[in-house]
């Protein structure tokens, strides 16, 4: 199998993060993964974007030309990369992006809003949108591996912080 | 009833947003300058050198003629403009990795030789656009991606005080350093960035106005705490005052 | 072997660290600027020394000092950086101090942009500096190549006296792939020729100045032997589905990247196309090429530049093949449909020869 995923938001929307979560799931699933992250110049503020390569074989081109999901938490991050998705991908935004109909289907989700009634912190946003990919990709993608990743890379800021993304992502999880 | 404008933008700052972080003090300084062009009249005359760093893009905001320069290299650049044009308002803007480090020897050469331009150095102690790596002026403890453990003399020395170093130059007409971090530091350096600009237009020989000003983002404080940490903590290292003022050539 | 994702730039770090590299000298410039960060942390973690120099130029001297002193040394930068280097890296060719540089290169000319470029060929293999001297330059490509091509990069420094350069692009250095950490090297040569104090022994000197007829002409002839047995040892080149190929990308770098998924997918197409990867840019593995030539049908190279590599293809080809090219600019990159696209017009003979600028 090969999936191509692009991740984009504004600067500190987690975008990175995220990406960076699926790929340390993925490589300790024993896929081949490629990650690549672009930024603007500025601290803060730009857009940020990430692609995602994953494959049973071969990942070749890090950066993706035709994806196969987009996860677009921001209006212009929609607006750039909605064309970029094959036809029958999946692009996942949050309710409050306005979408125009592209090729692939569209998955509105209130992201943004059930990360602040069920859990108030809107630093997680980007761990349950993780959580609503894994619910779409269940044929080769198990919630336990991103659960591992996340313990793995929280769990050096204490088991508060690793608790708040597991409820987090199984929030998202379940909003499919 | 008519309105009444009490409060614009200065003619010569472009009216568009900017890229700067929230709370960052390049936006207050280059307000400044733009006020003193303003109000001194010479937007037609002044010439500005940018820096490399966070500034970089300076030209974006100041409706004057800039230039680029390579990093660290304005001042030099800033001495070939004055040369040719000795009666323009020549402005170097630089920040601590391109004044103070890859930049030194041009920033004191340029001072030596008491060149007739207007240098304003904006201090935040760290470099601000490649990710708040050390900068010559950071402080002592001071943990940054460069010092993980705090900066440690023993092995880097201490922080610069580059305004006194200045001053010590015999052809330097006016050193000075002042803040943007509360509402009389700008006050002051609106004054000192306005006398600076009247000095060169007289001729009087080269001009230093360093500006302490805030990194929030690569201090990880909030703006309203980076400014309190400029005047509690930075001014100790980095004392606020006129360390220069007279003419000897 | 466990695998880590680590990012490239960061790879390169630990590369150097498991090659015994003890002493680090840079100055921050972005897309490289986790290089010197991954040294501050690490260098006291192993008993070494990180210094943030004042500028790259210092950084290079400073290189140069820590070389002479027979230490295995490294430096890193992005292409204006390398720029101000130059004058050190020949140097360092002169004076035949062994050393490891690293350039992540990013769009120019000038202060440019910090997008990933491959415009700094020409300068890194051809010169770049004054004089008549060579660097061995390695083309990493993914980010396991950039911790075994950092350590490979000591041991040829090291056995040849010269200095080699990771020519490395602002993608390479931000892909974060899985990495398997390589053993710690146990053997470093010794360096009799080092200034270590002359202790029980005539005193070294390190130079590249002799004002007398004899001293730079014998040390060029010493550095042209030199670089003629490198030329005859350690060429390097990866062959991707080249043996039955009738159409050849020559790409290297994140460019080569690309350029794989193109010949997977112009295979789907029916389109007999092999990439030819070289490895070392300097010696630039013309045999290789040259090995080929009678099974093509046509050859393209493709760059992030106006055209640098496509010379030293032409030097192998010699009219024996059609030579296309096909070029991004300033900081732009390639996508592995785009070079499909362009493989299949070349097989329809759609595109124009290349032509010297």
């Amino acid at each position: 199998m090969r999936e191509q995923v692009i991740l984009s938001g504004f600067g500190g929307q987690g975008v990175l993060s995220a990406g960076f979560l699926l790929s340390e799931a993925s490589m300790q699933a024993g896929l081949n993964v490629t990650y690549y992250p672009s930024y603007g110049a500025e601290m803060r503020g730009g857009a940020a974007n990430c692609h995602v390569v994953l494959s049973d074989s071969g990942v070749y081109s890090p950066v993706i030309d035709r994806a196969d999901t987009l996860i677009a938490l921001s209006q212009p991050a929609f607006d750039k990369f909605a064309s970029r998705v094959r036809e029958n991908g999946t692009i996942l935004v949050d309710q409050s992006v306005k979408t125009q109909a592209t090729q692939a289907r569209i998955v509105a989700l209130p992201f943004e809003e059930v990360v602040l009634k069920e859990i108030g912190n809107i630093r997680v946003l980007n761990t349950v949108v993780i959580g609503a990919y894994a619910a779409l990709h269940k044929s080769w993608l198990k919630k336990e591996w991103i659960e591992n990743a996340i313990v793995h890379k929280f769990e050096s800021k204490g088991q508060k912080i690793v608790d708040l993304n597991i409820k987090a992502l199984q929030l998202g999880y379940n909003l499919l | 009833m008519a309105t009444k404008v009490i409060f614009d933008k200065p003619k010569s700052m472009k009216d568009v947003p900017m890229h700067y972080c929230l709370g960052c003090g390049h936006g207050v300084v280059h307000r400044l300058i733009c006020e003193a062009v303003d109000e001194l009249g010479v937007r037609e005359r002044t010439i500005g050198v940018a820096p490399v760093g966070c500034a970089v893009l300076a030209y974006d905001y100041w409706d004057f003629d800039v230039s680029e320069a390579a990093h660290g290299r304005a001042a030099a650049v800033a001495t070939g403009i004055k040369r040719v044009w000795p009666d323009r308002l020549v402005i170097s803007y630089q920040g601590d990795g391109d004044l103070a480090s890859i930049g030194m020897g041009e920033t004191i050469h340029a001072a030596n030789r008491g060149e007739n331009i207007t240098v304003i150095f904006i201090n935040n102690a760290n470099y601000g656009m490649t990710g708040g790596q050390m900068a010559p002026t950071t402080l002592i403890g001071q943990k940054t991606p460069t010092t993980p453990m705090g900066r440690d003399p023993k092995t880097t020395g201490y922080p610069i005080r580059m305004a006194e170093l200045i001053a010590s130059l015999p052809a330097t007409r006016y050193s000075v350093r002042t803040t943007v971090a509360n509402f009389q530091g700008v006050i002051q350096t609106k004054m000192a960035i306005k006398k600076a600009f009247e000095l060169q237009l007289k001729g009087e020989g080269y001009t230093f106005v360093e500006v302490l000003s805030n990194c929030n983002t690569n201090w990880e404080m909030s703006p309203v705490e980076a400014n309190r940490f400029i005047v509690e903590t930075l001014v100790q290292t980095f004392p606020l005052g006129t360390f220069k003022d007279e003419r000897k050539l | 072997m466990t695998k880590v994702l680590m990012k490239g730039n960061e790879a390169m770090a630990e590369g150097a660290i498991r090659a015994g590299c003890r002493f680090y000298f840079g100055y921050p410039i972005t897309p490289q600027n986790e290089v010197p960060a991954y040294f501050a942390k690490r260098m006291p973690e192993v008993g070494g020394v990180f210094v943030q120099a004042e500028s790259e130029t210092a950084s290079i001297n400073m290189v140069y000092g820590a070389a002479a002193a027979g230490a295995r040394v490294m430096t890193t930068t992005s292409s204006p950086g390398y720029s101000l280097m130059q004058e050190g890296v020949s140097y360092l060719a002169g004076s035949r101090l062994p050393c490891v540089l690293a350039n992540v290169q990013r769009g120019g000319p000038g202060l440019g942009n910090i997008a990933a470029s491959q415009a700094d060929y020409f300068q890194a293999t051809k010169g770049g500096g004054h004089g008549d001297y060579h660097v061995i330059v390695l083309a990493p490509s993914s980010a396991q190549e950039m911790m075994d091509f950092t350590m490979l990069a000591f041991e040829l420094s090291d056995a040849y006296r010269v200095p080699t350069l990771i020519l490395s692009d602002g993608i390479v250095g931000q892909m974060v792939e899985p990495v398997e950490a390589r053993d710690f090297v146990q053997h470093i040569p010794e360096k009799p020729w080092a200034l270590t104090g002359a202790y029980n022994r005539s005193p070294n000197v390190v130079r590249s100045l002799w004002l007398d007829d004899e001293g730079v002409p014998l040390n060029n002839e010493w550095l042209q032997k030199t670089y003629d047995t490198i030329r005859a040892k350690e060429l390097r080149q990866e062959s991707f589905l080249t043996e039955d190929a009738e159409y050849l990308i020559v790409a290297y770098g994140s460019t080569g990247r690309m350029a794989k998924g193109a010949v997977m997918m112009a295979r789907e197409q029916g389109v007999r196309v092999g990439l030819l990867r070289p490895i070392t840019l300097w010696p630039f593995p013309y045999e290789a090429l040259v090995a080929l030539l009678p099974q093509l049908r046509g050859i393209l190279v493709c760059e992030m530049s106006a055209g640098q590599m496509v010379e030293d293809v032409a030097l192998a080809t010699r009219d024996k093949v059609p030579l296309y090219f096909a070029g991004e600019l300033g900081g732009r990159m390639f996508t592995d449909s785009k070079i499909v696209n362009l493989v299949v017009e070349m097989k329809k003979g759609g595109l124009k020869p290349w032509q010297p600028k």
